[in-house]
């Protein structure tokens, strides 16, 4: 079905123009000129999409963060109002930016240990129930497998409430080394031509899948030996599911091991990857002990090189598709790092994200609700924090997706077809809301939550997206479901089938 | 009352109902506390890293101040309180329900080095970190397989098999290295490995299950990798990976059978499978006298190994090497040791000793090198981590470590707060209480014009909101006042002197338990108090049973209050309580 969507009408017709230009050029004539072309856009049509998560701990600071719309038009925002704010480094982006206003975290989970509901729109309380985060529904709508990041996400000794961001019926630990992450990716350790794609061992690639299968019908066998064991009887069920899931996605990939690469690279040669080789080089060969070991990839000290190493393998990942879908988690919930490295002192949950706003001497109960009525001072370290998250988010990864033709739909940037979406577990850091609301006095605040692309066309970006429209609705507590933009989003990524829990339907102002 | 003050009392009645279950006054208190909770300060928020509740009811709280008029619902997010897991005492032992234990990686990576020593550094495990339940510990009952962990297992059950194939198999099954190698050999190695894999002897149609997939698997390739694969299957089956503690119905419970007691002994004591004689005792039917079986296995280097795995949950102080003090740059340095020094006196004062309750908080001697001698100011030591006499008034025991006091502040001051939880929670085992929303962050330093206490005491008791909950544990903080944010002694605070008194209240949170002047004082009225005791015991079974739903007899907290057993031997006498040999009904 032809395309309506502006954004890739336009990019269909400069592709057009310019194969057949080319085409000429090479001697052809007109007519098979013109086949060329349209079978450039063709291939266009068939852009691969991708997805990336970042969290973004510890919420906001609204008067730092929330874009300043100009004359009650939502497509005519600053984001870059102060050279602290929070999303000033995406200022240069801005076309693909969406800002999203009036959406709730559902449910009865609390504070920052709510983090393990936010991707799911579950909204029980406790962390032992399964649940599927908004990467991995994507993930599975369109056959691609989710790599998992972090960066110092959760504490030595184990995973507990404050790291499980990201679950796929139990929750994921993160591959916390960017370096493995790298070189699973893109094979070997430095730069140069990447490896042919390894063709499986077809033998053992079959025998692998058999041996799931026995193990499935040893957990079925065991599951009957246990009469009324009930609760034991469910633990085995999620293994079987487990065992099963992985089947079925050797099945698709064509062979793999069990935590084998989600997607071979398209790129010819491996990326460059300086601030992984610099990790490489310090670290001095350790892994992430399993156990939980007090090794490199847990220590604070670390931590902001990291970050940027993740970032790196996440850029690099998108550009040459060697993952479609990717989630990093930079710190746990609570994690109390001190962030003097991004000129803000202070502990990054404790000292700078409780950080009390303070209102304006101008704000009163009956002013005017505008995001203005905070005093800009107070928080300022705390914006310096949140934008230094952000700022290398742009430096790292926007950047080079912008400036990167994708490979696989030419005419188009990466950027174009992929969607970053940028969350937190809270709202304004100090007043922990998982609602919009007004605050005191007369300020909006929202969870900080943003996308970053155009989902090959299918995402509408430039806008503050502001549901409901009204404060008075918003003072009333009438946000929206989180999940309803989730399910914008995995439509906007093809996974038309996608569910979450409590929606009451999609964002219709983003979809094209 | 609102629907939280009457499910609390309804909560509470329902347990003084149970014949088995001490009655809990402070849940009644708590839907009191639900209701008042609102501004304190941030550091409650972070209060025990590494523990996480469950359970208990919600009520929101509104948000926005008075006179603002804009406050709104925030979803029910905070000012709940979460009920504490543990039954500290019952009149009787009684067993907890049956189940399948999934090993930890630990656990997993220690029994296939001790299964396959001849490939034990030849392989790398690859599987992610364990999830750590609310108890502090990384090997509850509750933990599943999810698809990373079964996949990280198929990956790691490779690269065994991968090794233990090779070259060793000549070794290990001698019948591999004939031309002719057939089912036969197959069923040797099947036999004897899975026996060991399974911790008991696989079953008749067990072994024909993983033949008929080595058939399969011959028929299309070299015995070997046949081989290799039925191998993987073995090390990644669900008889492998859980520990069965399900026992069969008999008399209205679930007898273990001697080779589900013998699993649940070797792990619970050395950290790891079965050797082949506690096999074969099972086997016989005789397993002797537990409780010496698991004095025996915790004298072990493995079983030294399963204590300190214990501490590092229960006081968390290893994380101590991981986070930074950016005012102090000697820290970086140090952190490290600071933690071996803990693991020093753990290892002296509760394994090499014998030291119970009392010793672990009163214990005058530390364990140094001569750079954190320095850093203290304490003397040096012989030797690298030899004991040192702690000078008089620089603290006692545990909770005078720097590891425990460094990881239990910010990372630029002291925090009562962090550090009166740690008494509050593990030592009184009092319930957690859920974080309001509406939280400021506490002023920061400000040397010389106020100390941290007056700090926290501005914005913490004279705050009726915020002192309801904070009353509870920030004056047990205040005791380890001379004590800076890596645990460095201060005699005074930017030249204002510090005051290190305080009260511990009772369960109503009204009526003061005793009072305290100090960190020493502290320490020492705490170990005297029955309920640390009965608290710790709990403890030691939520990590041996991998639950909560145990409960012990007086006896045994008895002992180790009176000081007649360590904390080590109390452990080892839960190989003596009724959840070593049965389970209640079905669950």
């Amino acid at each position: 079905m032809p395309t309506t969507n502006p954004f890739l009408l336009k990019a269909t017709e400069n592709i057009r123009r310019r194969m057949f230009l080319k085409a000429i050029a090479a001697g052809l004539t007109v007519p098979a000129a013109m086949r060329v072309a349209r079978m450039a856009t063709a291939q266009s049509a068939a852009a691969v999409k991708r997805f990336f998560v970042l969290y973004v701990p510890h919420g906001t600071a609204p008067e730092h963060f929330s874009p300043r719309i100009m004359g009650g038009d939502r497509t005519n925002f600053a984001l870059d109002k102060t050279n602290v704010s929070i999303l000033g480094p995406l200022e240069a982006y801005k076309k693909y930016v969406n800002v999203y206003e009036g959406f709730q975290y559902m449910g009865m989970a609390g504070t920052h240990e709510g983090l393990v509901n936010c991707l799911s729109g579950y909204t029980g309380k406790d962390s032992s129930a399964a649940r599927v985060t908004l990467e991995h529904v994507i993930g599975k709508a369109v056959g691609a497998k989710p790599l998992i990041l972090g960066a110092c996400s959760h504490l030595p000794f184990g995973l507990d409430d404050n790291g499980k961001l990201f679950w796929d019926g139990t929750p994921i630990d993160p591959q916390k080394s960017p370096v493995k992450a790298a070189d699973q990716l893109f094979g070997g350790s430095s730069a140069g031509p990447a490896p042919a794609p390894t063709a499986p061992v077809s033998m053992d690639v079959q025998l692998r899948r058999d041996l799931l299968g026995l193990t499935a019908s040893e957990i079925q066998g065991l599951q009957n030996t246990l009469g009324g064991l009930t609760r034991e009887k469910s633990k085995l069920q999620r293994h079987l599911e487990s065992i099963e899931a992985l089947r079925s996605e050797m099945a698709s990939a064509g062979g793999g091991g069990g935590g084998g690469t989600p997607t071979m690279s398209s790129c010819s040669t491996r990326p460059m990857l300086p601030t992984v080789e610099m990790v490489r080089a310090q670290s001095a060969g350790q892994v992430v002990d399993s156990s939980g070991g007090n090794d490199y990839f847990y220590q604070e000290k670390n931590f902001p090189l990291l970050y940027k190493a993740q970032l790196e393998v996440v850029a690099q990942a998108l550009i040459c598709n060697a993952a479609r879908i990717v989630g990093l988690m930079p710190m746990f919930a609570t994690c109390d790092f001190d962030f003097g490295f991004a000129n803000a002192p202070g502990s990054h949950h404790n000292g700078l994200s409780h950080t009390m706003g303070q209102p304006a001497p101008s704000a009163q109960y009956n002013s005017p609700v505008t995001v203005d009525n905070y005093l800009p001072e107070p928080r300022v370290p705390f914006a310096r924090a949140q934008r230094w998250f952000m700022q290398n988010l742009v430096d790292i990864v926007v950047k080079p997706l912008a400036a990167t033709d994708d490979p696989t739909a030419p005419g188009t940037k990466v950027l174009d077809n992929t969607i970053i979406y940028v969350m937190s577990e809270v709202g304004d850091g100090q007043n922990h809301n998982r609602a919009s609301m007004i605050q005191h006095p007369q300020v909006p605040s929202n969870l900080p939550l943003v996308t970053i692309g155009r989902g090959g066309g299918a995402l509408k970006s430039g806008q503050v997206v502001q549901v409901p429209l009204s404060p008075q609705g918003m003072a009333e507590g009438k946000a929206r479901p989180a999940t309803d933009l989730y399910l914008s989003l995995a439509r906007a990524m093809g996974a038309s089938n996608a569910t979450f829990p409590s929606t009451t339907g999609p964002v219709t102002e983003v979809l094209a | 009352m609102n629907g939280v003050a009457a499910k609390a009392k309804k909560t509470a009645m329902s347990s003084e109902r149970n014949g088995d279950r001490p009655a809990r006054p402070w849940l009644a208190l708590l839907a009191v506390c639900t209701m008042s909770a609102g501004a304190c300060t941030a550091a409650v928020d972070g209060g025990d890293p590494g523990t996480t509740g469950t359970g208990g009811a919600g009520a929101g709280t509104g948000s926005g101040g008075s006179g603002t008029g804009g406050g709104t619902p925030t979803g029910g997010s905070g000012g709940v309180h979460t009920v504490p897991p543990f039954m500290l005492a019952c009149t009787q032992s009684k067993p907890g329900a049956a189940a399948l234990r999934l090993l930890t990686s630990n656990e997993l990576v220690n029994s296939l080095r001790d299964i396959f020593p001849e490939v034990r550094d030849a392989w790398t495990p690859s599987l992610p970190a364990n999830s750590v339940a609310s108890t502090g510990f990384d090997n509850d009952a509750s933990i599943t397989v999810g698809k990373q962990f079964a996949g990280g297992l198929l990956e790691t059950a490779e690269a065994v098999a991968t090794a233990v194939t090779g070259t060793p198999l000549a070794n290990l099954l001698p019948c591999s290295t004939s031309a002719s190698a057939d089912r036969s050999c197959a069923d040797t190695f099947v036999t004897k490995y899975g026996r060991r894999l399974f911790r008991r002897p696989l079953t008749q149609p067990e072994r024909d299950r993983f033949l008929t997939f080595f058939d399969a698997a011959r028929a299309k390739t070299d015995f070997k990798t046949a081989l290799k694969w039925t191998l993987t299957g073995l090390i990644q089956s669900p008889s492998a990976v859980y520990r069965s503690e399900v026992g069969a119905e008999k008399s209205g419970m679930r007898e273990l059978t001697p080779f589900e007691v013998a699993t649940a002994l070797s792990y619970a004591f050395s950290g790891t499978t079965p050797d082949e004689a506690l096999l074969a005792k099972a086997e016989s039917g005789n397993l002797g006298d537990l409780v010496a079986a698991a004095r025996q296995m915790l004298a072990s280097d493995r079983g030294k190994e399963v204590m300190h795995r214990f501490f590092d949950g229960y006081v968390g102080y290893a994380r101590t090497s991981s986070i930074a003090k950016p005012n102090v740059a000697a820290f970086a340095n140090l952190s490290t040791q600071m933690v071996s020094e803990t693991r020093a006196f753990i290892t002296d004062v509760i394994i090499a000793k014998g030291g119970g309750v009392r010793e672990l908080l009163t214990s005058p001697t530390t364990y140094l090198t001569n750079e954190l001698a320095d850093f203290y100011g304490f003397p040096r030591p012989a030797s690298a981590f030899a004991p040192v006499m702690r000078p008089s008034g620089r603290g006692i025991g545990i909770l005078a470590q720097g590891a425990f006091l460094a990881s239990r502040a910010a990372p630029d001051a002291s925090s009562p707060t962090l550090r009166g939880l740690f008494p509050y929670l593990r030592l009184l085992c009092r319930p957690k209480l859920e974080v309001p929303d509406n939280i400021p962050n506490i002023s920061t330093p400000q040397p010389g014009a106020k100390t941290t206490r007056q700090r926290y005491e501005m914005q913490h008791s004279a705050s009726a909101v915020c002192s309801f909950c904070h009353k509870q544990f920030d004056p047990i903080g205040f005791a380890f006042e001379h004590f800076d944010e890596v645990g460095r002694y201060r005699a005074d605070e930017g030249g204002l002197p510090i005051d290190s008194t305080g009260t511990v209240l009772k369960e109503d949170a009204t009526t003061p338990l005793f009072t305290f002047d100090g960190q020493e004082d502290l320490a020492t009225k705490l170990a005297a108090e029955p309920v640390v005791h009965q608290c710790v015991s709990a403890h030691l079974a939520a990590y041996a049973f991998g639950s909560t739903e145990a409960c012990l007899g007086a006896g045994q907290v008895t002992d180790l209050k009176d000081g007649k057993i360590g904390i080590v031997e109390a452990y080892a006498r839960l190989a003596g309580e009724p959840h070593f040999l049965r389970r209640a009904p079905n669950q």
